[in-house]
């Protein structure tokens, strides 16, 4: 496999017009729009990153500048990603669902100059942010839908844009060639958001020529060429969407293609049939789970042929080797229905994945590895070898990449530190958080982990995260909520018991799931409220949770939970935006209901204030109750009842 | 109704300007066995306004919606469209002539998907005739892909690209509503006739709906005629409001000269607004 | 062996005579799903179809004119029936159209006999008449005009099944079938429709009606032979196309297997009442039939 050379083309720009020069009529990009796929070759490609990033130097975007981007994944988001760059500014991904005050601070943070707002959903937060977003001179909307009353002096659209950009070219056919030589490797090309789980995220400053030699170093571990097709449906603003969308897409020359909406992604990832492709574990946990439901409504023969298919192909993996048998009968149909007929290689990443759900999609014949990296590392430096079996670590680094475990107990556990040539050079504007994270050119992680005999890295949890109850049981929520939500009927789950007696579960039900079990069992309900106040809810999800208990040491076990009366939400505050639990946020949030969990009470009571999704508040009660789960709950129950 | 506020925003409908009466009804009278379902209404609607009819149940609104796209004949009066006087509409010379509706339970095509639910909306705009499509094969197929890309831009314009190829029995009800409307825009029309389209909906759906209302109204200038009960979504979205109560027409005008109207208050806000 | 042979023919020769069913069926079906009429006068029109174009060559008329002027008298027959009938009962309570269609079926066949008179009609359209045996001693007979009957009817649904899914009119058609209300406010044009099915169900009447003519001679008892698919619509579902091919061919097969092997303990003359039997244990266990649309109601 060769790469164009990185000390060559050390720029992102570089390497796009090197593509252009050497390949032009080859896809690079595919976007689907009104129900057709559209392609756009390296040299199109290259002509919207020119036009844009002329006319862009025409508003005054220059080195330095920052240049924030907000909405879906598609051409468009990318291609003035690229255009920023050519004029030697820094792009800031913001996420699509970003509330108005998150966007603020990014956008205010950073001194935003410029911001691509893909439409007015967008464009209408950015306005009303008023004084908040001071330092925004130009925002540049994509679609035109419900923007003609508004009258914004800061507001173009892009496709002017990029007429006048090209009016730029004609005028001056060397004006682009000139910015793009300008460019070099050291300039900073990314602030990438981190993931906090708390407060603020930070902006990692990725530089161009690192985010290119990184792209290659990963490349080494994972090989992908022109003929490789990736799905990009994970959000751009993500470091790993980045290194794929972005770095691969330019370095290894693979076809990114765009899917028409966040609903359609499944047909249109089908349609596509990638070679490669990133998912969250929650959105495989979503595939295993949507699958499960699409068989509890089949026909006795199919669900029969479906358990005996998983059982055969599980067995099979556990043993090393893949069942041809159940691939006949239920596999190849499977990939086939879900478009991972061609897939060589597929990663999950961002959080830890259940076991069990990751053992389906090997045995389903889909190469899935688990990888493991920050935004800080420029994404993933551990990926799995796909060599054996192995659901347990990330896989050794990356060629090149250090990895330590800092101050390991007696079990080898410890903080897990990284080092490698190509890193973030620092946080933006955040001196004393560069000095606290990269100490002596080591990043420290947070993160809890330790090596296993092969030298493939394990990575527990947060390490402030690993908790301890009253008793001194260590354990780690993170590993319980995952055993836990493999089962379809679960949703989302806090594990609690820090510092207290024992371990208690706030459960939210999978509705899609679970309310298609109801209809089956004639149980009535008329929202997500009553269906998780359900008695035989109660008993459906005990059973889950007993399953679980088994698989636990018995000090590690759930003694009680409670079905919340609501999903836990992004827009709440209550996930992460990469839909990690904010433990923080569930702990202060649900004080009262988890008082109840602990003082012996049958059910907890909740008063709370709640934001709703147009930005009005509203106090919310509920009742709900707490069940035992343990030797005898049920005579337990009686008794108390 | 505050979460319906602001979804119209600058300019305010004090400041619209609205062109010629494009449908004027006269006098209309129209009756079933004995009962009076509509006693001597005249109204007209102005090019590119949206007008809203209201009134308790029975007052005879959805009546007045089937006697503007000639599901019903009037027993008297005149209804004048497009510059011609008639006695009554027929369906498929309203349908001909740009009048487009939906339904207050929804009409959908339920064995269809929503792309074959939105193209029998195009069934007027295709030139080649009716009879003679089995067997122009060429033609007819070019014809074909015209107008499912109009349909393309109707299904992009009300999001739901999800469920293009989805029998629209299989979707939840404030879908359905989406794609019956989507069904109606399909058709290109100058009159949208909308029945109680935010019916049984929450709030969210609500929302949504209104904005695609006024945004099918503003972009291509649509005129909108819609019966709904929500108040705080007609006092909203609507330039000119009509009440009905008992088949006669008891107020016409802004909704706030409408909200002042002794007549509105007794009759029906006071009344029947749950 | 030559017992299991003989089974496959009785098989064979019931299934080719079940396309006969399914074709009258068919033509049940078509006008069902688009217009929601429960018509009667399906089997009188197979009768009459056949009437005409044996009468035609009767009078001499080549095979081919005489084929497109019995069409010709379908598609007249079709208009005259909207015009005539249906235009004046839109919106009517089903019950109604189907009382309706009892009236056509009287009126038409009392037509037929008043133009073609009540005699049997023998009818050759060159349909070979051989049987071919096969099996390694030639232990089964099959016929090869049931064979052609078999493929003439395949080829005819398929091209039906092509028409309703890829054609513009085969949208409008379903579209009326959903709902007329909708179908009359987008424009589609209601009578038009009519026609056409109407047409359609005629060509299906008249093909099925050469091919059983050729067997039994065109006589007035093809339209009570045709009642047999009313059982076969109740096993296929009277929505679904393939339902009424399916079901047809269980009827064929099923009347004759249990004539020959259920028969000889019972009497004879299964026959003539197994296909009523079997429609009625459907009706007991499975009512909207094999393909039938299940009814799913939303709340």
């Amino acid at each position: 496999m060769s790469y164009p050379d990185p000390t060559v083309h050390d720029t992102l720009p570089k390497v796009l017009r090197h593509n252009a020069r050497s390949h032009p009529d080859e896809v690079a990009l595919r976007l689907k729009d009104y129900g057709i796929w559209h392609e756009t070759t390296w040299a199109q490609y290259l002509a919207q990153v020119r036009s844009t990033a002329l006319a862009f130097r025409e508003l005054g975007i220059g080195r330095g500048d920052v240049v924030a981007l907000i909405g879906d994944n598609d051409v468009d988001w990318i291609a003035t990603e690229l255009a920023a760059h050519s004029v030697g500014a820094m792009t800031l991904g913001i996420y699509r669902d970003a509330l108005e005050e998150e966007v603020g601070y990014l956008v205010d943070y950073a001194g935003a100059k410029l911001v691509f707002a893909q439409d007015q959903e967008q464009v209408d937060k950015l306005i009303s942010l008023g004084d908040m977003a001071a330092s925004v001179q130009h925002i540049v909307y994509e679609e035109t839908r419900g923007m003609r009353k508004q009258t914004d002096p800061r507001l173009h659209e892009l496709a002017v844009l990029i007429k006048r950009g090209e009016q730029l070219h004609q005028a001056d056919t060397a004006a682009f060639d000139a910015l793009v030589d300008a460019t070099s490797g050291e300039d900073v090309a990314i602030l990438c958001t981190t993931s906090g789980t708390t407060a603020h995220p930070k902006l990692a400053m990725l530089p161009h020529g690192r985010f290119i030699r990184h792209a290659i170093t990963y490349l080494g571990a994972d090989p992908k060429d022109h003929t490789d097709e990736y799905v990009s449906v994970l959000p751009l603003p993500w470091i790993m969407e980045q290194v794929y969308c972005v770095g691969f897409g330019l370095v290894a020359r693979m076809t990114v293609n765009f899917p028409e909406s966040q609903e359609t992604m499944f047909q249109d990832l089908r349609e596509i049939g990638p070679t490669f492709l990133l998912l969250a574990p929650r959105l495989w946990e979503q595939i295993a789970a949507d699958m499960r439901a699409r068989v509890m409504d089949a026909s006795s023969i199919n669900q029969w042929i479906f358990d005996k298919g998983i059982k055969l192909g599980m067995k099979a993996i556990e043993e090393g080797r893949r069942s041809t048998l159940a691939d006949v009968m239920l596999f190849s149909a499977l990939r086939d229905r879900l478009g991972f007929s061609r897939v060589r290689s597929a990663a999950t990443g961002g959080s830890a994945m259940g076991p069990e759900t990751f053992k389906l999609f090997l045995a389903m014949g889909v190469p899935l590895k688990q990888l493991y990296g920050q935004t800080e590392t420029l994404g993933a430096y551990t990926l799995q070898t796909g060599e054996e079996l192995d659901v347990d670590t990330v896989g050794p680094p990356f060629q090149g990449c250090e990895v330590t475990i800092l101050n390991p107990d007696s079990e080898g556990v410890g903080e897990i530190v990284t080092r490698h040539e190509n890193m973030f050079t620092g946080y933006f504007r955040n001196e004393e958080g560069t000095k606290a994270d990269l100490r002596d050119g080591w990043m420290h992680t947070g993160d809890a982990g330790f090596f296993d005999a092969k030298g493939r890295l394990v990575v527990i949890d947060r390490l402030k995260d690993i908790a301890e109850t009253a008793s001194g049981v260590r354990f780690s929520p993170q590993y319980i909520e995952n055993k836990l939500k493999f089962s379809p009927y679960v949703g989302e789950v806090v594990i609690l018991g820090s510092g207290r007696d024992c371990l208690t579960a706030i459960i939210c039900v999978r509705f899609s799931i679970v309310s298609k079990w109801a209809e089956k069992n004639r149980i009535g309900f008329t929202s997500y409220t009553g269906l998780s106040a359900e008695p035989r809810v109660y008993e459906l999800i005990r059973a889950e949770v007993e399953r679980v208990n088994q698989s636990l040491p018995e000090k590690q076990r759930i003694q009680r939970f409670l079905l919340l009366y609501k999903e836990l939400d992004a827009d709440d505050g209550e996930l992460t935006r990469t839909r990690k639990v904010r433990r923080g946020v569930v702990s202060e949030r649900y004080e009262q209901i988890i008082d109840s969990l602990y003082n012996g009470a049958q059910s907890a009571h909740l008063d709370t204030e709640v934001t709703f999704e147009d930005g009005r508040k509203g106090r919310v009660k509920a009742d709900m109750r707490i069940m035992e789960v343990g030797a005898a709950p049920t005579s337990e129950l009686r008794k108390a009842g | 109704m505050a979460e319906a506020e602001n979804v119209r925003a600058e300019p305010s409908a004090q400041t619209r300007v609205f062109g010629e009466p494009v449908l004027t009804l006269e006098n209309i009278e129209l009756g079933f066995g004995g009962v009076k379902a509509i006693d001597n209404v005249s109204f007209e609607v102005r090019k590119g306004e949206v007008l809203a009819i209201i009134g308790p149940n029975g007052a005879g609104k959805s009546s007045m919606l089937n006697c503007i796209n000639g599901f019903y004949k009037p027993q008297s009066g005149s209804i004048t469209f497009k510059g011609r006087k008639l006695p009554a509409m027929d369906p498929h010379f309203a349908a001909a002539n740009g009048v487009a509706r939906t339904f207050q339970n929804i009409a959908l095509f339920r064995g269809m998907s929503t792309l074959d639910n939105l193209m029998t909306g195009r069934v007027l705009k295709m030139n080649r005739g009716f009879l003679w499509q089995a067997l122009y094969w060429g033609p007819a197929q070019r014809e074909e892909i015209e107008h499912r890309a109009y349909v393309e831009k109707v299904i992009d314009f009300l999001e739901i690209q999800a469920i293009r190829r989805t029998p629209v029995g299989r979707l939840p009800y404030g879908l359905q509503k989406r794609v019956e409307l989507g069904r109606a825009l399909a058709m290109e029309p100058d009159i949208l006739l909308l029945d109680e389209p935010m019916a049984g909906m929450n709030v969210e759906e609500k929302q949504d709906m209104s904005r695609f209302v006024l945004e099918v109204n503003e972009e291509f200038g649509t005129t909108i005629v819609l019966i709904e009960h929500d108040m705080g979504v007609v006092m909203d979205i609507s330039d000119r409001v009509v009440v009905l109560d008992y088949g006669r027409k008891i107020a016409d005008g802004t909704p706030d000269e409408v909200r002042a109207n002794q007549h509105v208050i007794d009759a029906y806000l006071g009344v029947a607004h749950d | 062996m030559s017992e299991f042979w003989f089974f496959l023919e009785v098989l064979l020769s019931g299934m080719f005579a079940g396309t006969m069913y399914s074709l009258v069926a068919l033509g049940f079906v078509l006008i069902f799903k688009a217009s929601g009429v429960f018509n009667f006068a399906q089997g009188t029109m197979v009768l009459f179809a056949a009437l005409c174009f044996v009468g035609f060559l009767e009078m001499g008329w080549p095979i081919a004119v005489a084929a497109i002027v019995s069409v010709a008298v379908m598609i007249a027959w079709a208009v005259a029936v909207e015009r005539l009938v249906l235009r004046h009962l839109v919106n009517q309570a089903p019950i109604i159209l189907f009382m309706a269609t009892i009236g056509i079926a009287f009126f038409l066949e009392g037509f037929g006999e008043f133009i073609w008179g009540g005699d049997v009609h023998p009818l050759n359209v060159g349909i070979p008449n051989d049987a071919w045996f096969v099996g390694p001693e030639g232990e089964m007979m099959i016929q090869q005009f049931d064979l052609a009957a078999a493929v003439i009817a395949g080829l005819l649904v398929t091209v039906l099944a092509l028409f309703f899914h890829y054609t513009r009119i085969g949208r409008a058609l379903r579209a009326v079938a959903d709902d007329h209300q909708a179908a009359l406010s987008v424009g589609i044009p209601l009578n038009q429709i009519w026609v056409i099915v109407w047409s359609v169900a005629g060509f299906v009447a008249l093909v099925a009606g050469i091919i059983w003519g050729s067997r039994l001679g065109v006589q007035f008892s093809l339209s009570i032979i045709a009642l047999k698919a009313l059982p076969v619509l109740i096993l296929g579902g009277f929505t679904s196309v393939p339902g009424a091919i399916v079901g047809g061919l269980i009827i064929g097969a099923g009347e004759k297997l249990s004539e020959i092997y259920i028969g000889p303990f019972l009497g004879g003359a299964i026959e003539e009442w197994f296909a009523y039997v079997l429609a009625m244990f459907f009706l007991l266990f499975r009512p909207q039939g094999l393909f039938g649309e299940r009814i799913i109601e939303r709340v």
